[in-house]
């Protein structure tokens, strides 16, 4: 049952690193290796033993090849020794403190640490009453964590996962004017919520205002102008309907 | 108006009472299923990056003794020396963690075993230790290494070596699981 996994945690960056450092160590012909090391248990070299510090990993000058072969492939180590322990480490910046992985569905607290989502929700369910960041016991909460939308982040979710989703980013939208309000198309729109007279009352009013007649969307002048006329007492009549019934709300 | 609001604006937290109960009772319900298969890949790798960065970094005077990690695991034996200069300089001590598959949302089980257990205020004679982030102040972001180094760390801040007050009482009396305990953390100074 654990066997496998051994084998097949020799794929994980961290031991693929530790491949490389022992690999280094032999090319300068160093025999002293402090720690522990991997050791080629038969010829299926999946293996991992400790050995008390100070000690060697096999003879002192290990040809390339047979590091090579710790490895079930070889091609692996080729690719680590391009330059992958360097991005490791980079990647291991962004690891989930819970599970250690990189961070899947990033979030980050209030207090800037940075978790999987999945891993986090977790976190809060195991402890309802004391919800605390993991690394620095900051009091935390659901709707106070902020998640990580990188460029290619719009992956669709596992749906085995059953995680409800995380927490959505907060957003403001930039202050800025409205131009050509209103008035651009020979529209007018007005939205508003607010008591009944008062919404009447202002809706009236912008009534009143005047509009440019609109080239080209009337056919002929007159046409134009009649319809103005029209909305203009139909606005009126309006107007007195709304003072009508503002004076029967304040004398009735 | 006013009261259609109301009453969407109650619905919201009730639906997140009704559901948050329910996420803890999914795991026991899907014993047989995938999704408990999933947990077991999850802690099983984080565990695994663990003894691969404890191999590879080890703390001063920690090893782990990765044969038993190979048979099981869940169980790992870890050697701890007491470091130079204390009171336990030159003494060699065990350590058992039990990892459970709610690791590492859940506390490892942590004793001293072996032949050698230190005498110390709070480490009683059948291993069990009386430390707060082996319980309530537990945090997923602790690991093997954290744990290692707070219990080197009180060993190393120990002036008088004694065992607790109450030990005979309760070691007599204790489960055989020092999580079932109920501790109680008064004492920072070592």
């Amino acid at each position: 049952m654990e066997q496998p996994e051994l084998v097949q945690s020799l794929d994980l960056p961290s031991t693929s690193s530790l491949l490389t450092r022992r690999a280094a160590c032999n090319q300068k012909g160093s025999t002293k290796a402090k720690g522990v090391s991997l050791e080629e248990a038969g010829s299926d070299g999946s293996e991992v033993t400790t050995t008390s510090s100070s000690t060697s990993l096999v003879g002192g000058n290990m040809p390339d090849s047979k590091v090579a072969s710790l490895d079930s492939t070889g091609m692996e180590l080729e690719e680590i020794n391009k330059g992958n322990e360097r991005e490791s480490k980079d990647e291991s910046l962004y690891d989930c403190n819970i599970c250690l992985d990189t961070a899947k569905d990033a979030v980050v607290t209030m207090c800037g640490h940075l978790y999987c989502w999945p891993c986090l929700h977790q976190w809060l369910l195991t402890r309802p009453n004391n919800k605390v960041c993991p690394v620095c016991k900051s009091s935390i909460n659901k709707d106070k964590v902020i998640p990580l939308y990188g460029r290619n982040s719009a992956r669709r979710d596992d749906p085995r996962n059953r995680v409800p989703p995380r927490p959505a980013g907060q957003r403001t939208e930039p202050e800025a004017g409205y131009p050509n309000f209103g008035f651009g198309d020979g529209f007018f729109m007005f939205f508003g919520i607010g008591g009944f007279p008062f919404g009447l009352l202002t809706s009236s009013i912008n009534i009143r205002e005047r509009r440019p007649p609109v080239p080209g969307r009337y056919r002929g002048r007159n046409n134009g102008q009649t319809r103005n006329e029209d909305e203009q007492t139909l606005s009126r009549m309006f107007l007195y309907l709304a003072f009508i019934l503002i004076a029967w709300l304040l004398f009735a | 108006m006013l009261k259609l609001f109301k009453k969407s604006k109650d619905k919201i937290p009730k639906s997140e009472i009704i559901t948050e109960p329910k996420e803890p009772k999914t795991p026991p319900v899907s014993k047989c299923g995938k999704p408990l298969q999933l947990d077991n890949c999850r802690w099983e790798r984080r565990l695994h990056k663990e003894l691969m960065s404890l191999i590879k970094e080890p703390p001063p005077g920690v090893t782990v003794d990765t044969e038993s990690v190979q048979q099981n695991l869940s169980e790992w034996k870890i050697n701890i020396k007491g470091f130079e200069g204390t009171l336990y300089e030159g003494e060699d001590f065990q350590l058992l963690f039990k990892f459970n598959n709610k690791y590492p949302f859940d506390s490892p089980e942590v004793t001293f075993i072996g032949s050698n257990i230190p005498v110390h205020p709070h480490v009683y004679s059948n291993g069990h230790i009386c430390l707060s982030i082996l319980t309530e102040d537990w945090s997923p972001a602790l690991s093997v290494q954290s744990v290692c180094l707070s219990i080197a760390s009180m060993l190393s801040s120990c002036r008088e070596k004694k065992r607790p007050p109450d030990n005979t009482l309760y070691v007599k009396t204790c489960n055989k699981n020092p999580k079932k305990t109920k501790w109680w953390y008064h004492d920072d100074s070592v």
